[in-house]
């Protein structure tokens, strides 16, 4: 089992090198000019340079990139003009337009972004399981038919498009969400009034993320369960004289968790994306904001410093996933 | 699910039984026989009708993607003229330009895009899919170890870095060389993120049929390993190739729209995504801009899920039944 | 005393299609204390009916008729009655103890959980307590311990007797059995039907054992009921059924069985296969296969359904011929070359001290550090022009290697294969290439052993296209040719595999070896994945062949009796050696291992000995990577002795031809 968590966590943190590498190429180094990207429409000489030099785009690739990865274990002072920004280890480079660490910013949106991500996460699975059991169960019928046109709608409709949508229609024209910003949870003031104003400045994206999310998993779900409920241990469960809500509850949906597991670490990227669209109309301040704005401002470095940030997510996902996975199903140790 | 990568090819991996058991006839009765299925094959036959006569199309009705009407535009940037023959779906606000043009030529670049970005994300799915299942060992190795690391990096973002430095370094604004270089790197984008999935679902099957009778059947007549790919295995794909294109187009075509929604995809032509983002801030003063691409996305991609959906059912009669 | 009464019972399932008949007006009636065997083959309907006792089948399923349990009736009994008699009264065991139980739950919690449904006050602690007296009971050691496994830390003989003791937990009165010992090798079958024997006796218990083979019946049935097309068409106390059938199916059935022929004889097949259940034929449905139709006037068979009436008391049978003619004796194949003198006696495969080493997956990073398994240890054998050597043994025992190691899918770790003056064994695959036109394999599964993507044609027709043995054009020619000679019918050259009966994919599979007119076959288990009709017919097809062109196989079985009738040398394979070796007289005559003997005896045999009468073998085959010191057999050997745990025995010969690996061999003592 130990060895089982090692191998995987070496296997991991193998990619996460790849991502870094690839990653700094792609977005701080590589072929073009990318002081040149960062400096815009407004552009000065002297600007320009400055940004040359917080990159350090002087020197060869290799070196760079030693930079940026001892930067990661130890941090680093990154020079902006006059002024020389100090970052902190784990240090993901400078955003020159706002003269600030990286790290720190993402720290910063962390706790709104991981307050949306995990409530989402949650509802998507919970209601999804829940949609796709009721659907496998009465396969064929109405209710069935009802839950597979309603999520193939969702997972139809390009999630963009539903938030533009949802933004003109609940921000511009009905005005119900003000957009009033993330209330954190720990603040001055009593615990419990704070957890109203955190949930409600949360509830509107955990819904729309949520549930939309949850289409997918039921129609993935319910086709799990109607496999395992196929299987011939559902019917010695039937023989053994369990009511039909117990066959399905401890034993055909037991069938169906690891799977949905494996997705889910497979979609973390997918959620996490799915923020960068609901932080930006409801005004929450989170990673994605942070990132969204970065693509119009093209700072390259904060975009950089989220990529890893969420590859580092999901890396670690998939790790703490396969640890799920071998607590579900015995079998998996054997590997 | 809102995932951007990999493109959903999760969704039929549990699901599907991927062995085709049921001859062609019986997947065409079964299609035919469902009526949702024929109504969204005629639906996104429509879409691609209009895709491949789309110059046709305009010229019929004398309007064009391109010729901005100043003249059909009011001081305020609101459009003068309402929907007529002229002009079908009206004009834009501040352009003038006509809008069922911009519609058909949308249609004509979301189906061309999704259709080659699908078809390389297949292609290199399927080789690296194919070679990492059959020949195991190293090979396995690094093409796992490639699908892991496409699956960390997150799609939008390398987008919008790609977009950000094209748009610094390749040519002009608005030059046929950018917009050149801006749809080759698109498709490539669509493609790289896009091939995972393919990859594994192919190397599972392969994975599992390399141990059928019949391969080593073969084997043991001394065929050699390219025949083995090519005439034994490759026939045997045939499922998880009609399922990439009919579940990875409406994926693609979702990931173009996004893009362009977010003023990180083809910056200069007509796609839907672009003119949804452009129609955003007229929405009050005029709603029928915006819906009218949103209509057809969410329209087309419904389409080509439901039809995806049936021909996997018919695909796959265990489930069908 | 508890009765179970079924009454004109019939399941028919209405789906898109036409309405399948898969169980037409079934009826018999079964004592607590006694056991009642039904046997047919494929699709009958004998499933379909065990599952209708306990409201089993699928929702698409019409059950009508009557199942009454002491006056209760099942059929259209509310959901919640049906479901407390499940597990209570009646108990069910399945065929694949593998997929039965479900893979993430512990035994104990599997069993406790039958428990508790039934007794809904009881603790889990106390549920759990009598799980592990009910598996101490059904045979697994340390049962208190093992509770807490999970199903894959069971071997498949010890998974059957945890479902065993899941159904039997709450005492019921009956116990339905379908196929419960199909998915294990011999000997741990005998060991299950010994079981279900003595619980029986012990519990008063009412068995249905539903099974494919006639053998199984035979040793622990009372009464038999046969099954043809979703009809019951004979019953009968199980001697009196076996050794005076009255049904000309069942009397076909029985002939055609291998251990019932002479050996190197043609079996008396029966012609066609097992009907479809959705299109089955007028009249009496085994008309089109029945040799005695002519007997019968006025083609009733075609028209008529028999009635199933009585001729004596407690015999039934449904058939217009009052009483069966005399059998026709069977024909002996001489076109075997005799083998003359040993010095001369060439061998055309000569395989010498055939090793495969196996690395387990993931035991250590570096290559050197990984566990290895040894699963073919110094295997050696020969095979003849124009004879047959069987190669048997237990699931795990390497013979299915040995088949791999010698055709070069898998690589030998040493050891010979002597071809033709070369080695086959360190050849490149390239110089291999010409040399597979003399040397084929023919496979188990018709179904995955052929593309389904590709016609007939395709694939009798690549092995002549690879090795370009007839011109492009001739190809059509020679597949047609071909076909005929396997007993295909050349017109459906053109159909898929999927449009053919499991028996003719088998032919198909067949013409495709023999396409390249090979001297030697290895044949791995060709018809174990057959209907006993059917298998009579391959077998015959095979030793026809043999007959014909002269052809050596290599033949693997775990069936002995099909190898008894089919080879003239055997040898027997236990955890990758060969422990006895010898003509086939002596080693089934006169076996030396007792190995050799214990799996003789675990064969149920239509004659073979009941519970008690015959000596079972303990255990089950270990892990290969786990392999005994001395002896690997010395575990579950009833007569090793100190020396079995020290000194591993060599293979020496004990009599003329026949070799055996055992320290105290039998020698010329009788077979039991």
């Amino acid at each position: 089992m130990l060895r089982h968590v090692a191998r995987r966590s070496v296997a991991g943190l193998l990619v996460l090198l790849a991502t870094v590498t690839a990653t700094f190429w792609l977005f701080l180094s590589g072929p073009f000019d990318r002081a040149r990207v960062m400096c815009g429409v407004n552009c000065t000489p002297l600007r320009y340079h400055q940004i040359r030099a917080s990159l350090s785009a002087d020197r060869p690739f290799l070196s760079q990139l030693g930079e940026y990865l001892s930067g990661l274990f130890v941090g680093r002072d990154v020079p902006i003009g006059k002024i020389s920004v100090h970052c902190a280890a784990p240090c993901l480079g400078v955003s020159y337009a706002q003269r600030r660490s990286v790290t720190a910013l993402i720290l910063g949106g962390l706790p709104v972004t991981a307050s949306i991500a995990i409530g989402a996460a949650l509802l998507s699975v919970t209601v999804g399981l829940w949609l796709g059991a009721v659907a496998a169960t009465h396969r064929n019928r109405v209710v069935d038919r009802l839950i597979l046109t309603v999520t193939m709608g969702a997972t139809a409709v390009p999630f963009a498009v539903v938030v533009v949508l949802a933004y003109l229609l609940f921000v511009i024209r009905w005005n119900i969400l003000s957009g009033d910003g993330y209330h954190p949870l720990f603040s001055d003031g009593s615990f419990w009034s704070n957890l109203a104003s955190w949930t409600s400045s949360l509830l509107p994206a955990w819904l729309l993320l949520g549930l939309f999310g949850a289409a997918g998993y039921g129609r993935f779900s319910r086709g799990l369960i109607v496999e395992s409920l196929g299987e011939d241990y559902v019917q010695t469960a039937v023989a053994k004289g369990l009511s039909e809500r117990a066959v399905l509850r401890r034993h055909a949906m037991r069938a169906a968790y690891p799977p949905i597991v494996t997705i889910f670490t497979l979609d973390l990227a997918g959620l996490l994306s799915g923020t960068i669209f609901i932080e930006q109309i409801f005004g929450l301040s989170g990673i994605g904001y942070l990132a969204f704005n970065s693509i119009g401002e093209r700072d390259l470095p904060v975009l950089a410093g989220t990529t890893l940030f969420g590859a580092a997510l999901v890396v670690l996902g998939n790790l703490l996933a396969d640890l799920l996975l071998a607590r579900l199903d015995p079998r998996v140790k054997l590997q | 699910m809102t995932d951007a990568s990999g493109f959903g090819f999760a969704r039929f991996d549990a699901e599907a039984d991927l062995e085709l058991d049921a001859p062609r006839q019986t997947v065409w009765r079964a299609l035919l026989g469902n009526k949702v299925a024929a109504a969204s094959g005629m639906v996104v036959a429509m879409f691609v009708l209009t895709a491949i006569f789309a110059p046709l199309i305009c010229a019929a009705f004398g309007v064009s993607p391109n010729d901005p009407h100043t003249e059909l535009v009011g001081f305020d940037d609101q459009p003068l003229v309402g929907p007529s023959l002229h002009h079908p779906f009206g004009v834009a606000p501040a352009t003038g330009k006509d809008l069922f043009a911009n519609w058909v030529y949308g249609a004509r670049y979301s189906l061309l895009i999704a259709t080659l970005a699908a078809t390389a994300a297949i292609a290199i799915g399927l080789v690296l899919g194919m070679a990492a299942g059959y020949l195991g060992g190293w090979v396995d190795r690094i093409v796992s170890w490639l699908i892991d690391l496409f699956l960390t990096m997150p799609f939008l973002l390398v987008a919008a870095a790609v977009a950000a430095i094209l748009d610094a370094t390749v040519g002009r604004r608005g030059s046929g060389a950018f917009q050149h270089a801006q749809f080759v790197a698109l498709v490539l984008m669509l493609a790289a993120f896009g091939w995972t999935g393919m990859a594994r679902l192919v190397r599972a099957q392969v994975l599992s049929l390399r141990e059928r009778e019949f391969v080593l059947a073969a084997r043991v007549i001394g065929c050699s390993t390219s025949r083995i790919l090519f005439r034994e295995l490759l026939p045997n794909l045939t499922v998880p190739i009609v399922l990439g294109f009919s579940l990875g187009i409406p994926s693609i075509v979702t990931a173009e729209a996004t893009l362009s929604l977010l003023g990180i995809g083809i910056s200069t032509l007509p796609t839907w995504g672009a003119t949804i983002r452009d129609a955003e801030p007229w929405w009050r003063a005029d709603p029928g801009y915006l819906w009218q691409p949103v209509l057809a996305l969410i329209v087309l991609v419904l389409a080509l899920n439901l039809l995806g959906d049936a021909l996997r059912d018919a695909l796959d009669p265990k489930i069908r039944r | 005393m508890s009765r179970l009464v079924v009454d004109n019972l019939s399941v028919t399932f209405r789906g898109t299609g036409r309405a399948v008949h898969a169980v037409c007006g079934l009826s018999y009636e079964l004592q607590a204390g006694r056991t009642l065997g039904i046997v047919g083959e494929s699709g009958c309907g004998k499933s379909t009916s065990a599952l209708a006792v306990l409201g089993l089948n699928d929702r698409r399923a019409e059950v009508t008729g009557s199942i009454r349990l002491d006056g209760t009736e099942i059929v259209g009994a509310p959901a919640a009655q049906v479901r407390a008699l499940r597990g209570s009264s009646v108990a069910m065991v399945f065929q694949n103890p593998q997929s039965a139980l479900h893979p993430m739950k512990t035994i104990g919690t599997q069993i406790a959980e039958a428990y508790r449904v039934h007794h809904p006050r009881t603790s889990r602690a106390v549920a759990l307590k009598r799980a592990a007296e009910m598996l101490d009971r059904v045979g697994i050691a340390a049962a208190a311990r093992r509770v807490r496994d999970y199903p894959h830390e069971f071997s498949g003989g010890m998974r059957q007797r945890a479902m065993i003791a899941m159904a039997l937990i709450n005492d019921p009165s009956f116990l339905i059995a379908d196929e419960p010992t199909t998915a294990l090798d011999v000997t741990v079958q005998a060991q299950i039907l010994d079981l279900l024997d003595e619980l029986k006796d012990e519990r008063g218990l009412g068995i249905v054992l539903i099974t494919h083979d006639v053998g199984v019946v035979s040793t622990v049935a009372d009464d038999v009921l046969v099954m043809y097309a979703g009809r019951c068409v004979e019953f009968g106390p199980t001697r009196d059924v076996l050794d005076d059938p009255r049904m000309p199916y069942t009397a076909e059935l029985l002939a055609s069985l291998p251990s019932r022929a002479e050996p190197d004889a043609l079996l008396p097949a029966i012609p066609g296969s097992p009907p479809d259940p959705s299109r089955l034929p007028s009249g009496c449905a085994f008309h089109p296969r029945c040799p005695h139709i002519d007997l019968v006037p006025g083609g009733r068979c075609h028209t008529a359904l028999p009635e199933l009436v009585g001729s004596e008391p407690g015999r039934l049978s449904r058939c217009h011929l009052r009483s069966l003619p005399a059998r026709r004796t069977s024909v002996i194949i001489t076109a075997r070359e005799p083998r003359t003198g040993a010095p001369s006696d060439e061998p055309v495969l000569d395989v010498e001290h055939l090793t495969k080493d196996f690395a387990l997956r993931g035991a250590g990073v570096l290559p050197g550090a990984r566990k290895r398994v040894r699963v073919v240890d110094d295997v050696s054998l020969a095979v003849h022009r124009g004879s047959s050597i069987g190669l048997v043994g237990e699931t795990g025992c390497g013979k299915t290697t040995v088949a791999r190691l010698i055709v070069r899918l898998l690589d030998a770790t040493s050891g010979t294969i002597r071809y033709a003056g070369t080695d086959l064994a360190t050849m490149s695959q390239a110089d291999l290439r010409p040399v597979r036109k003399d040397l084929q394999m023919i496979f188990q599964d018709p179904v995955s052993s052929l593309n389904g993507r590709h016609t007939a044609h395709t694939i009798i027709g690549t092995p002549l296209r690879v090795h370009a043995i007839v011109p492009g054009a001739g190809v059509r020619n020679r597949v047609r040719e071909l076909m005929e000679v396997v007993g295909l019918n050349p017109d459906h050259a053109d159909r898929y595999p999927h449009e053919f009966s499991s028996g003719q994919r088998q032919r198909i599979g067949i013409a495709r070896a023999l396409a390249v007119e090979p001297k030697i076959i290895v044949a791995d288990e060709p018809v174990s994945s057959l209907d006993v009709s059917v298998q009579a017919q391959i077998l015959n097809l095979l030793s026809r062949l043999q007959a014909e062109f002269g052809i050596g196989y290599l033949f693997i079985a775990h069936d002995l009796t099909v190898v008894r009738q089919f080879c003239q040398d055997v040898s027997v394979m236990y955890l990758g050696k060969v422990v006895e070796t010898g003509g086939r007289d002596a080693v089934y005559g006169r076996p030396a291992h007792p190995y050799t003997k214990a799996l003789l005896a675990a064969v149920p045999d239509v004659a073979a000995p009941r519970r008690g009468e015959r000596a079972v073998l303990s255990g089950e085959p270990p892990d290969p990577a786990a392999v005994p010191s001395g002896c690997r057999f010395r575990a579950r050997c009833p007569i090793a002795q100190n020396v079995c745990a020290q000194v591993e025995p060599p293979l020496v010969e004990v009599a003329p031809g026949q070799r055996v690996a055992c320290h105290f061999p039998a020698v010329g003592a009788a077979a039991r």
